[in-house]
């Protein structure tokens, strides 16, 4: 009954002694060990922050976003293998296009997350591998308001009031639980998610890092965007100053 | 000049640390030879340097009574030049010095048959038992009952997290209008084969022009899992269904099926961690009195839930499902009616 696997993880298609089904665990740690994503919904909107790690600083600005629409009204960001994630966002946005030409009114979050997750559960029977990604789904419109879900490797498709996946998604949710998201406005959001993001990095381990946002609420009359670049770094500024603040009074 | 001095350490001289020639007696005197100091060498007795003792025990293990476990060596692929079969076990040990490589010697895994659905020499398949062991892998129960015209569904509901919407957390589902069923093992499985249910029944609706009776669901669900049971490109999957229905000709009915392709309808059935003890409870209670009302068939599959627990459920941790002769839709008990029965029962002892 060991938790390595040793034997009983070389195809999804095969089940542990205790019940387990080893490739599917390590797909989660595919995600686990990338950059950290945490998302956010508060009274009027939903936030997603991503930390980017930079591989090369020859890449141009704006290179491997990790935030998508896939409707004018739904965003996307992925998380954990690029590829993997990169190809999850086409099946999404082809599934979100599909239903828009044949009932001529945009597919509902819930309904989209559900067909991801339907579509990640299929690889997990045998046939091929696992992905590796997962992926938040945001929202909003004005009878539901806002709306996150997040869809697992293992297909698991859950909606949350907040969540976080990643390196740092431990001391990210310790963080999350002490807010009153409900409470909190968009632009509050996105000054709280970039607080979260600075105060958990590593200063040793994660440099050349930048922060990625989308946001989706009232204030973009529910269209799903990226958060402007000004907006952002007043958010960074504002993490910072606080962060050194509650430095100075420990 | 000569005086005798008496040294802190008799090795060394006490003025210029060079170390003193040993004299072949004791009491001496030395002189050191490079300060001429002389140094009067004192008798040593008894005098203990250093001793180290160390006692190895021969032993043999004792494995009379110990049983053997079959030890799971790596499976690589490798073709036998004997039998052409392209899986194989190896193991290394290290047969020469450090500086070369380690001897490895392969065998022919007997145990293959664990990771793909084929016969074993006993005539076992594993996987299809390793997929059993996953149903519990949400340590969830279920109970389900059936009455004189009334069939039961209950089931704890967990939460795994406080920042989940916990409207999205059940294991109910509704598979048509009038048959209902609980999912219990690994989620995405589960989800799976409720929406394979759901297309076959609203498939047989659909060409047959009449509501698809649950045996015959449950019969095609248990066909399916058969099938991944006996093909190689898929697994089994990890999660047992509870089917409820209110048939035209048979009345209420409960229908469990599960990952080796078994069905069967049961007066009154239990799935999950607890399920051994839940079982038991109910046919000591079936046994009794078989033909319940509406209120006791709800009453007994909540009390073999609590007591197979053995914790005080709230309605908050509980979801109950019903289907009756009356209403023949499946519909969920609200919080209230389902802490009114719990009450009943804690009434009644």
């Amino acid at each position: 009954m060991s938790s390595i696997g040793t034997g009983y993880d070389l195809a999804a298609s095969t089940f542990s002694p205790d019940g387990r089904i080893f490739q599917i665990e390590y797909a989660q740690k595919a995600v686990d060990n990338g950059g950290t994503m945490v998302a956010l919904r508060g009274k009027n909107g939903v936030v997603i922050a991503v930390d980017k790690v930079i591989t090369s600083k020859l890449y141009i600005d704006d290179a491997n976003p990790r935030m998508f629409n896939c409707n004018d009204n739904v965003g996307m960001a992925i998380a954990g293998v690029y590829p993997d994630g990169f190809a999850l966002k086409d099946y999404a946005c082809g599934e979100a296009i599909k239903w828009l030409k044949e009932y001529r009114e945009p597919m509902s979050v819930q309904k989209l997350a559900t067909s991801v997750a339907e579509y990640i559960h299929i690889f997990t029977l045998g046939i091929s591998r696992p992905f590796g990604a997962s992926a938040f789904f945001s929202a909003w419109d004005k009878k539901k308001g806002g709306r996150l879900f997040l869809v697992e490797p293992s297909g698991l498709n859950y909606e949350y009031k907040a969540w976080a996946v990643g390196k740092h998604r431990q001391a990210a949710k310790a963080e999350i639980e002490k807010l009153k998201l409900d409470q909190l406005d968009v632009q509050d959001l996105v000054r709280e998610a970039a607080r979260i993001i600075i105060a958990i990095r590593d200063e040793n381990k994660d440099k050349d890092v930048q922060i990625e946002m989308g946001w989706v609420g009232e204030n973009t009359n529910g269209k799903h965007e990226v958060v402007p670049d000004d907006v952002l770094s007043a958010a960074e500024d504002w993490a910072n100053a606080k962060l050194e603040e509650d430095d100075m009074e420990e | 000049m000569t005086i005798n001095f008496v040294s802190i350490d008799s090795d060394f001289c006490g003025l210029c640390g060079t170390i003193l020639a040993l004299p072949p007696n004791a009491p001496a005197d030395v002189s050191c030879k490079v300060c001429n100091t002389r140094w009067h060498v004192k008798e040593k007795k008894d005098h203990l340097v250093c001793r180290v003792e160390k006692i190895y025990e021969r032993t043999v293990a004792d494995t009379d009574g110990i049983e053997q476990e079959e030890s799971v060596d790596s499976v690589v692929e490798h073709v036998c030049t004997k039998c052409g079969h392209n899986k194989a076990t190896y193991s290394t040990m290290q047969t020469r010095s450090a500086d070369e490589g380690q001897t490895m010697s392969r065998g022919s895994s007997a145990g293959f048959d664990r990771h793909i659905t084929i016969f074993s020499p006993e005539g076992r398949v594993y996987q299809v038992e390793y997929a059993f062991k996953a149903i519990n892998s949400t340590n969830l129960t279920a109970v389900a009952v059936k009455g004189k015209d009334t069939s039961v569904i209950a089931v704890q509901k967990r939460v795994p997290d406080g920042l989940i919407v916990a409207d999205t957390v059940t294991s109910v589902y509704q598979l048509t209008p009038t048959i209902g069923c609980v999912a219990i093992g690994l989620i995405p499985d589960a989800k799976f084969q409720v929406r394979r249910a759901q297309s076959e029944a609203a498939s047989w609706k659909y060409k047959n022009g009449y509501d698809m009776p649950c045996e015959l669901l449950a019969k095609k669900m248990a066909d399916l899992n058969q099938y991944y049971t006996q093909n190689a490109e898929m697994r089994s999957l990890g999660c047992a269904l509870i089917m409820i229905a209110y048939d035209d000709e048979d009345g209420p009915v409960v229908f469990r099926v599960d990952p080796a392709g078994y069905y069967r309808g049961m007066k009154g059935v239990s799935v999950g961690v607890k399920q051994v003890a839940a079982t038991s409870f109910l046919e000591k209670k079936i046994k009794k009195k078989a033909d319940l009302s509406g209120a006791e068939a709800i009453e007994l599959a909540l009390e073999a839930l609590q007591t197979s627990l053995g914790i005080d459920v709230r309605a908050k941790d509980l979801e109950v499902a019903v289907i009756t002769k009356e209403n023949k839709k499946f519909s969920k008990l609200t919080g209230e009616q389902v802490e009114h029965h719990l009450n009943q029962i804690a009434n009644r002892d």
